[in-house]
């Protein structure tokens, strides 16, 4: 398989200029990416993000600025974007609290599956690995294009939480996501869930081929999930923001570069002893995150293979 | 099937026997007694929020179990 291309917007500011600054970079790595292609005129376009925990106790999710700048860009497609999320209107209202509101972000939050979670659609997995049957969002199942907006970050289940899981448990019913957790029970290195996780991405994937865009956001890269009530400081200083047609070759950048990064001062990755080099998400959480992107790629999702392409 | 990870817990006073959360839940936590949720089997809770979502009377909360407890080393016991 030939290596696919990670679009790169660096964190670190080079000059002293706007156009060097993270917002410009992430612009112009939509512009270079080929969402120009994939949204046409009148296309309704779902945005997955994490919008936060249900008590305001975490806060470290994707920064409002970087969504406006995304439905900008999908506006000027002239496509027609929302942002969704899981767990029904409750988490809309927390959504609205948090800053990804009309005002901010242009765009409405819609539940991914209805106000109570009963709007599903089931989908068939090709090959299980776990998981034969997945309960998909309808708005993200009926939506044209799905751009796939994830924050990277630990988790103590799979290890690491990012484009995989944003789909896996993000875009899906109740079943489907307790499926996944009771996969927990299987084994301690977090294989079948991880596993579980590849399942569920590739049936929200499904029905759009070729129309399925993924974002990795590697700041603020917190040890655990934007699902829990509470937000450490990162493990890793501020990488940026990656992006790709191929979540696996996606989600292999994103770990490798967060693996080579030193650690942040005072956070848990030093009292844990970690060098750049080390497998970070392994000595925190003991699951090895590469599992759920091996797995992805022998199911034929992506490449492991990438070429990183700084924009 | 059992403890991936989560409790949760049952607001009595809060709680209107609606039975929507029993209805909701696919690991089967619930039962309902004298009007009123009672989440008799917690240990099979997969944390997946079905019941807080549904619930009309915002009477269930979960909090995590110390099955985490490789990464809650790093932090101080509560």
């Amino acid at each position: 398989m030939p290596k696919s291309k990670v679009l790169f917007a660096k964190a670190r500011l080079e000059k002293l200029e706007k156009e060097s600054s993270l917002p410009f970079k992430f612009r112009r790595l939509l512009e270079e990416s080929p969402l120009k292609n994939t949204i046409g005129s009148g296309n309704i376009v779902a945005i997955k993000i994490h919008v936060g925990d249900m008590h305001h106790g975490g806060f470290r999710t994707i920064r409002p600025i970087f969504v406006r700048i995304l439905v900008d860009y999908v506006k000027s497609l002239g496509g027609i974007p929302f942002i969704t999320d899981t767990w029904g209107l409750k988490h809309v209202v927390v959504g609205l609290e948090n800053g990804y509101n009309y005002a901010t972000i242009g765009a409405p939050l819609v539940p991914v599956s209805g106000i109570k979670e009963t709007d599903i659609v089931k989908v068939r997995v090709p090959n299980p690995l776990r998981i034969e049957e997945v309960e998909v969002g309808s708005a993200v199942f009926h939506a044209d294009v799905l751009i796939n907006f994830a924050h990277s970050k630990g988790h103590p289940s799979p290890g690491y939480g990012g484009a995989i899981k944003n789909l896996a448990m993000g875009c899906t019913g109740p079943n489907t996501r307790s499926a996944i957790h009771n996969l927990e029970n299987l084994d301690s290195e977090g294989r079948a869930f991880q596993e579980g996780l590849v399942d569920a991405a590739q049936a929200v994937m499904l029905n759009k081929p070729g129309k399925v865009f993924h974002i990795d956001y590697v700041l603020d890269v917190q040890p655990s999930c934007d699902c829990a009530p509470f937000s450490d400081i990162p493990i890793v200083p501020d990488i940026g923001i990656l992006a790709s047609e191929d979540i696996v070759a996606l989600e292999k950048a994103a770990l490798d570069l967060i693996d080579s990064s030193p650690v942040v001062p005072g956070s848990i990755g030093e009292m844990a002893g970690l060098k750049p080099g080390d497998n970070k998400f392994l000595a925190i959480h003991g699951k090895n995150p590469y599992i759920q992107v091996e797995a992805a790629h022998r199911k034929g999702m992506g490449s492991v293979e990438y070429e990183l392409v700084e924009v | 099937m059992s403890a991936p990870g989560y409790k949760v817990y049952v607001d009595q006073e809060k709680c209107i026997g609606c039975g929507q959360c029993y209805a909701a839940c696919p690991n089967k936590v619930f039962v309902i007694e004298n009007r009123k949720s009672v989440p008799l089997y917690q240990d099979r809770c997969a944390g997946c929020r079905a019941c807080i979502v549904r619930c009309p009377a915002n009477a269930i909360t979960l909090a995590p179990r110390d099955v985490r407890a490789f990464f809650s080393r790093f932090y101080a016991k509560q």
